[in-house]
């Protein structure tokens, strides 16, 4: 119990604590673009480097997100879907792949450079697709409420293209709650927004 | 029993400014559609959020009673009208809100009275709800919402370990669609509306899989609605439809459990205003009601097999003599109830006079009274208003009122009743021994003062107590146990009649417009029983005797838009369960703990307001919140919402 609430604890604390060194450190935030005018599109492999209770039951191994946000009135909205398996580390426990869908707020901050910080707060559902072919099909997935921290570091290497690193930290609110910690890194491109769905977001 | 003539300065808020701007007064609050989308209400139940001086309670999360502040939900029925056309409740079914056959989007607005009020003929002085439907747009229009949701709590993949729990299910899929057409002179509005609502908390779920052969036991709830209306300058006349069926799970006081019951409910009503000169004016409703409750699959091969059809007439005449305003109005209902449980068929007849004046008594003052005098079957009663409003300075108004109210023994009926009266469907249980005919005439008398003050433009304060006494109240003294053969409860039951009492209600409330775009509430309520017999004061344990709520609305000029609430609400008894909790290894517990509820609302429109969606949250700090003992705890609960509206596609 005690391993379990150190490990909670410095995953938000990790979390919470880039959040802020990233806001207070000295810079800017940078400039508000109008809202919805362009889109970044992101692709990244992630895993979870959580250890707390949940790992002594399931590993887990290499996953990916997709992730697209676009500017809003502050910060940038973002929605993304996350795929991982999760293998349970005894016969009786059920094996299954993960899919996180998500909507995100976030801001962020010229650090230096061609270097951006950012910070969020992500919510969404979090899928668990059992390898369960015994149970009748009702049982064989489950989805819940997931929610959390997110806090990275984006390098801006072309105008259009960049390489993020993230962490993001969540919760999963079943019955006995799942946190994890995922660190992804990846690419995305950035491109502006086609007036036809310019006209549909607005 | 004597009657007392009370001769009281009385209150009354009347539907006289129903168009108004959406605003919360103590005794009158008015709700509008931007109110529902901003707060993300999903459900028609969910108005409830949005009124701190009404108390709400339900079992399943679907099905929900309510009352004003100061009245015990459950035991004083509120008076639902839908533009102007009651829906009656039905004495074993109950009447609740989810079950009527309309969208939270089909809402313009929603006018909730605490005080006594007398609103097209329906008088209450038990709370009132007013549901205004949107007229059509010109030219055709589409709208239509879905919604998904979710309650917290699944196993997710511990399912087969030590921390194994129940899964908890989604909360629906609801849908609604509606089309209309609106021209100069007429309009026409239909729609469908499908709501699905799981029971899949540990306390309902056992007992109700067992008893309907499902280990997912659900409600299902399909309506139909249609209005149609045909206008010119100084006439309306309106037509309106409604059908639901509601395959539910309906609680039978005295099994203590529920029963998988069909309910089906229809109404057919046509009702108008006439201006007939510059100073009189003409309204009149015919209705037709019908309420059925049929066998849902059950293992019991339980049926109520009831049906009730209620018919009403009602015509008012308003004119204005000088500088007072005053009405005349007769109400004729017929209520037909048959069942193979009945002796014989059992009709009801009412007819209730009434008169009604609104009298200026000076450039700061008015006085408004209404006076009416019923026959139900055999017994006679009266009902009176009586209301004063005074401007005391530029910014500061003072209302004081009074309502005396006989609610006569067919007007209470309920499930014990119809058993004294002869109804013998026994449910489950054989529990109606001893019940004798234990319903005597109630009489309620309310008393309030209402105070609000603009201190700047920006920052309004109001405050309100009102009194009640009542006598004559019929309580039910039930005690439950065990039975683990059903995985429910047996109950013995009795009434205890001529019951009496006093509660009182304090409120408090601060309205404040920090910013254009940002405004803050604010509000106290404090509801005691302090007097009275010990049954009275017994049943009042299951009204929280203190609500507290900050209330934030943040609407920016853009497309976003953000509803918080964090609700306090102290904590409750139901006396009727002692003991309960000994019996059932805790397994359910006569004491509901208080609790802190926060819910946040997240909307964004597209498409230049064509397209909204919302992401809402209940509950959000996942506090053990229940209302009743055997009833399901309500954990945090997200929804995901899209409602779209395309107004004036086509015009002619």
């Amino acid at each position: 119990m005690i391993r379990l609430q150190i490990h909670r604890f410095h995953a938000l604390l990790q979390a919470c604590l880039i959040t802020a060194v990233l806001f207070l450190l000295p810079g800017r935030t940078a400039a508000q673009i109008e809202p919805f005018s362009r889109l970044t599109l992101s692709a990244s492999t992630v895993v979870n480097v959580h250890r707390g209770e949940f790992y002594d039951y399931w590993r887990s191994g290499p996953g990916a997100f997709l992730e697209l946000s676009t500017p809003f009135y502050l910060g940038a909205i973002k929605i993304g879907v996350n795929f991982m398996p999760y293998e349970g580390r005894e016969d009786e426990l059920l094996d299954f792949t993960s899919g996180y869908s998500y909507l995100g707020w976030g801001l962020e901050r010229d650090i230096w450079g061609d270097f951006r910080g950012t910070a969020g707060l992500l919510a969404g559902s979090f899928r668990f697709n059992f390898d369960d072919a015994e149970s009748e099909k009702y049982r064989q997935s489950e989805a819940e409420l997931c929610a959390g921290l997110s806090a990275g570091l984006k390098w801006q290497f072309l105008q259009s293209w960049s390489v993020d690193g993230r962490a993001d930290y969540l919760r999963i609110f079943t019955a006995k709650p799942i946190d994890l910690l995922y660190l992804s890194i990846g690419c995305s491109r950035s491109f502006n927004t086609p007036d036809w769905l310019l006209e549909l977001l607005r | 029993m004597t009657r007392r003539m009370h001769i009281i300065v009385i209150i009354l808020f009347c539907a006289t400014s129903a168009g108004s701007q959406a605003q919360a007064e103590t005794w009158r609050q008015v709700i509008t559609a931007q109110d529902i989308q901003r707060a993300g209400l999903v459900r028609l139940s969910d108005l409830y959020l949005l009124v701190d001086t009404w108390d709400a309670v339900s079992l399943d999360g679907f099905t929900w009673q309510a009352a004003p502040l100061g009245l015990t939900p459950g035991s004083s029925v509120p008076v639902i009208l839908i533009d102007g056309q009651p829906v009656l409740g039905d004495p074993l079914a109950g009447l609740t809100l989810n079950a009527l056959p309309l969208s939270v989007s089909d809402i313009d607005s929603v006018e909730i009275f605490t005080a006594p009020v007398l609103v097209n003929g329906c008088f209450s002085d038990a709370g009132l709800l007013h549901i205004h439907t949107r007229s059509a747009p010109p030219g055709v229009s589409l709208q239509g919402r879905y919604t998904v949701g979710q309650e917290t709590g699944d196993p997710g993949p511990y399912r087969y370990t030590e921390f194994a729990s129940a899964n908890v299910d989604r909360i629906g899929a609801d849908q609604s669609y509606g089309l209309s057409y609106g021209s100069d002179r007429f309009d026409i509005r239909g729609g469908f509306l499908r709501q699905d609502h799981y029971l899949s908390d540990p306390a309902m779920l056992a007992r109700c899989s067992t008893i309907n052969f499902n280990q997912n036991p659900k409600m299902e709830m399909r309506s139909q609605f249609a209005a149609a209306s045909l206008h010119t300058t100084s006439w309306e006349n309106r037509l309106l439809f409604g059908s639901t069926n509601f395959s539910r799970f309906l609680f039978h006081p005295p099994d203590g459990r529920e029963i998988p019951t069909d309910d089906d409910l229809l109404i057919l009503g046509l009702s108008g205003d006439v201006a007939l000169t510059p100073t009189s004016s003409f309204q009149y409703t015919l209705q037709g009601q019908r309420r059925e409750l049929d066998e849902r699959a059950n293992s019991a091969g339980l049926n109520f097999d009831w049906r009730q059809d209620i018919y009403r007439g009602h015509v008012e005449y308003r004119r204005r003599v000088g500088a007072v305003d005053a009405g005349i109005g007769l109400n004729l209902i017929r209520t037909e109830t048959q069942s193979p449980y009945l002796p014989g068929d059992e009709v009801f007849d009412q007819a209730d006079v009434y008169t009604t004046a609104a009298i200026p008594l000076s450039d700061r003052g008015n006085l408004q009274a209404a006076l009416r005098a019923k026959s139900v079957d055999d017994e006679t009663g009266f009902d009176a208003l009586l209301r004063s409003g005074w401007q005391l300075t530029g910014r500061q108004r003072l209302t004081l009122g009074l309502a005396y109210a006989q609610i006569l023994p067919p007007e209470q009926a309920d499930i014990w009743t119809w058993r004294a009266w002869g109804y013998t469907f026994d449910g489950l249980y054989a529990s109606a021994a001893g019940i004798q005919n234990p319903v005597n005439r109630l009489e309620r008398l309310t008393a309030g003062l209402a105070w609000d003050m603009a201190l700047r433009p920006d920052l309004k304060v109001e405050a309100g107590l009102t009194w009640r006494s009542m006598r004559g109240l019929t309580i039910v003294d039930q005690a439950a146990y065990p039975d683990p053969s059903l995985q429910a409860l047996t109950t013995e039951a009795g009434l205890i009649p001529d019951v009496a009492g006093q509660s009182i209600n304090l409120t408090g409330a601060v309205t404040w417009q920090s910013l254009p775009s940002l405004q803050h509430s604010w509000f106290a309520g404090v509801s005691s029983a302090v007097s009275g017999d010990d049954p009275f004061q017994d049943a009042f344990r299951a009204e929280p005797a203190t609500r507290l709520s900050y209330t934030v609305r943040f609407s920016p000029p853009v497309t976003v838009s953000a509803w918080g609430k964090v609700t306090y609400l102290s904590a409750r008894e139901w006396t009727a369960y002692d003991g309960i909790g000994d019996q059932t290894g805790e397994a359910y517990s006569s004491d509901i703990e208080d609790a802190l509820l926060v819910d946040l609302a997240l909307t964004n429109a597209f498409w230049q307001r064509r397209i909204c969606a919302s992401l809402i949250f209940r509950n959000l700090l996942n506090e053990e919140s229940r209302c009743h003992p055997l009833g399901a705890a309500f954990d945090l609960t997200y929804f995901i919402q899209l409602d779209f509206t395309f107004d004036s596609l086509w015009q002619p």
